[in-house]
């Protein structure tokens, strides 16, 4: 069987795998939608009423609206890193688990940003950033880099389908509608396999995923800015940018763990997802948990060290059970334990195990992000006075709620979709044999 | 058991369990009928504050609250009927309405003429009408007209702020005012700063050593403001002027940092620039290389295709 033919049989292995009908996944997605369409009637509520049907206020002007940006924003790291790394070292076992990294990437930048168009109180307003925006606002930097984040994330993805693109339009097994099909065969680029194709396509790959490194860690580096670069207790800190990129990566790689056990256990893809690839990320996790707590630890010690009157004012906050207590210790130590725990330890790590951290880490790192925006809002330099004490102080509305939901359920309702018209697993990948392979075989090695 | 049972017997026979029920309706209603209770009317309380200023101007401020379940509580949205009184007239200032501070205020123009009694009182009354939970409320001001003129004096390195305080007799004359408190200020950006006080002596005049080294304007221009507080006959008058007392305030040309100013660094626009052509170019080429990937398909497909055309052509 000649490598086509083993791409094509693979295909067709992998796409009845998870193309077959199924109720649960019927049921999942009209609850997305429902999901979604709740979060649009929010929207219109407060696009009509105003910002007013928020918790955000005078003092508190981001709330979980911002808290989701920088949480999408984190996610995305999964692909930019994974992938472009593990592309970049030509890691082999990589290759199942690239797609997942890719499309988390490219959906949760779509997503993030729209939480900020949000919280804007005039969206109307929006391409005033681009007209009259200052080069000097790092919330300029942040759009800029947004936004060729995205191009570059969407074409690193596009690049790695054209060759499943082409084996999907030259497959005559699958029933493929005709539409469908003329899709594919615009997307395949007219794709034949020829050498100078694949030259092209080869160094394409290997500049986007070197030019998605820096950019990914620029965007949440210059986000982090928008934090730092502000003289406010809890966000005046020099280390935040490499801080937001250590919690960007380790969220990114948590999240990959769970898209990969979910895809794996309900579309069945137990032969290409193995328990291998659950612990080599798993291990990458271990390490990244370690460096965010040690990130985490350097922060706050620092600042409650140096005893700056304000600075405490937002540390005592965190500390204290009375206030925001309870969610900080949460986050900072079961968020970074738990991952620790259940991939440090081999008689603790298995598929489910790594899994249940990773979630558990992803849901502290999005208390974390929480903690990061809010406490210090409600902490202003200047005490108040003859204002409504409510409005230094933040509650997330059912509107908030709402459009927080919507926006985890998009993610999803995107992940099911693209299934629709990408495979999840790069089947052109797999059964390529590598050079380095092929020289072994030939016994030159 | 038995004294018990006695002592009931006795008990019911004097009809005490009619006397004690009866007290008990008293006590219950006594008590439904305390302060503050639902049902029965609050007093309000009413201040009023009246402040002349230099041009002349005069302002009665006006602030409603009431105690409310031991607490003080603002009355916004209620509206206080001003009104200017003497033995014979009874003129109508004007009505205003508390803000959600329950605080109001009203101007009194300068030329409008208000009633004043033989000793030379102007009587201000505001009243509260009271709604269905307030009562009413008449609060009744009276204040004499009085003048203040400053006037500052230099000697050497030395300044002192002047304040005269008269009033006018029928006859058009100035009628000095001795023994009235003056406090001295100077006007800074968010508050007064005080600077000194002195009582007018026989001849209705004080003054006050201007302290030195007192920031002003460029020029050195300071506002200086003299006023009399809450006196019982006069009330609060006010006088402010300027002079250049202060030491002149150098502003530094601002230190271009960058971020603060309105046009960019050119090295932040430059790296922008660098950084942001540097990716699009990338971005550029992949994408014609992706046309190309395109490109070279097509031309091989063509070829193959004549290729075979070639094959089945004898």
């Amino acid at each position: 069987m000649n490598p086509q033919e083993l791409a094509q049989k693979k295909l067709v292995e992998i796409i009845s795998h998870y193309d077959k009908p199924s109720g649960l996944r019927n049921v999942l997605f009209g609850f997305f939608f429902l999901v979604l369409l709740f979060a649009v009637y929010a929207f219109v509520t407060q696009m009509v009423k105003g910002q007013i049907v928020t918790g955000m206020r005078d003092y508190v002007v981001w709330g979980i609206y911002d808290v989701n940006f920088i949480f999408f924003i984190g996610i995305s790291y999964a692909g930019a890193m994974i992938s472009g790394i593990l592309h970049l070292l030509h890691v082999e076992w990589r290759k199942p688990i690239i797609r997942i990294a890719e499309m988390i990437t490219v959906i949760s930048v779509f997503i993030g940003p729209v939480y900020v168009l949000i919280s804007m109180g005039r969206i109307d307003r929006f391409f005033n950033i681009f007209t009259h925006g200052r080069i000097q606002s790092p919330i300029v930097w942040d759009v800029l880099a947004i936004v060729t984040y995205l191009a570059c994330s969407i074409l690193f993805l596009y690049l790695a389908l054209i060759r499943d693109y082409a084996l999907l339009r030259d497959n005559s097994e699958l029933k493929i509608s005709k539409w469908r099909r003329f899709v594919y065969t615009k997307l395949a680029a007219t794709y034949i396999n020829h050498p100078k194709q694949k030259k092209l396509l080869g160094r394409s790959l290997t500049i986007m995923s070197a030019l998605i490194i820096p950019l990914a860690i620029l965007v949440h580096s210059v986000l982090a800015w928008i934090f730092g670069m502000t003289i406010r207790p809890g966000w005046h800190s020099t280390i935040f940018a490499p801080y937001f990129v250590v919690a960007a990566v380790f969220s990114g790689t948590a999240v990959l763990i769970i898209a990969m056990w979910i895809f794996r256990k309900y579309y069945h893809l137990e032969e290409y997802i193995t328990e291998k690839h659950f612990k080599y990320i798993g291990t990458i996790l271990l390490v990244l948990a370690g460096l965010y707590g040690y990130f985490t630890f350097a922060e706050y010690l620092t600042v409650w060290y140096g005893s700056e009157t304000w600075e405490l004012e937002v540390i005592y906050k965190l500390f204290d059970f009375n206030s925001y207590g309870f969610w900080f210790y949460l986050a900072a130590f079961i968020g970074v334990l738990a991952p620790i725990i259940f991939t440090g330890f081999p008689f603790l790590r298995n598929i489910n195990t790594i899994t249940i951290g990773s979630v558990i880490a992803v849901v502290c790192m999005w208390i974390k992000r929480y903690l990061i925006v809010i406490p210090t809002l409600e902490t202003p330099l200047l005490p108040l006075q003859d204002t409504r004490p409510e409005y230094a102080h933040y509650t997330a509305t059912w509107v908030e709620w709402a459009l927080t939901a919507g926006g985890m359920a998009t993610f999803c309702l995107f992940f099911m979709i693209f299934l629709k018209f990408m495979p999840i697993i790069p089947v052109a990948d797999i059964t390529e044999v590598s050079d380095a392979k092929k020289e072994i075989i030939s016994g030159k090695l | 058991m038995q004294r018990k049972k006695l002592f009931q017997e006795n008990f019911n026979s004097m009809g005490m369990n009619k006397i004690f029920s009866i007290i008990l309706v008293a006590v219950v209603i006594s008590g439904l009928n305390r302060p503050g209770v639902a049902g029965e009317l609050i007093n309000p309380r009413l201040d009023a504050t009246y402040v002349k200023s230099t041009d002349g101007s005069k302002r009665i401020s006006l602030s409603l609250s009431a105690r409310i379940d031991e607490k003080r509580v603002s009355i916004g949205n209620a509206e206080l009927h001003v009104t200017a009184s003497n033995d014979i007239l009874n003129t109508e200032l004007g009505v205003v309405t508390t803000n959600q501070t329950g605080k109001a205020f009203l101007d009194l123009k300068g030329d409008r003429s208000i009633p004043k009694d033989n000793d030379g009182y102007y009587t201000f009354n505001i009243r509260f009408a009271g709604n269905q939970s307030l009562n009413e409320v008449i609060k009744t001001i009276r204040v004499k007209d009085i003048f203040m003129e400053m006037s500052v004096s230099k000697k050497d390195s030395l300044t002192d702020v002047f304040v005269k305080v008269f009033t006018i007799n029928e006859a058009g004359e100035k009628v000095a005012v001795p023994g009235i408190p003056v406090d001295f200020f100077i006007k800074r950006i968010f508050c007064l700063y005080r600077f000194g006080g002195e009582k007018t002596d026989s001849l209705g005049t004080c003054s006050v050593e201007f302290p030195q080294s007192i920031p002003g304007d460029t020029t050195g221009k300071i506002e200086v403001v003299t006023r009399i507080i809450d006196h019982d006959d006069y009330a609060t008058v006010e006088t402010a002027g300027s002079f250049n007392g202060g030491n002149p305030v150098i502003i530094e040309p601002m230190h271009k940092r960058g971020l603060g100013d309105t046009d960019a660094p050119l090295w932040m626009v430059y790296t922008l620039l660098v950084l942001l052509s540097g990716v699009w170019l990338h971005v550029l080429y992949v994408i014609l290389s992706i046309i190309r990937i395109n490109i070279i398909g097509k031309r091989a497909e063509a070829e193959e295709k004549a290729r075979l055309n070639a094959a089945i052509k004898p």
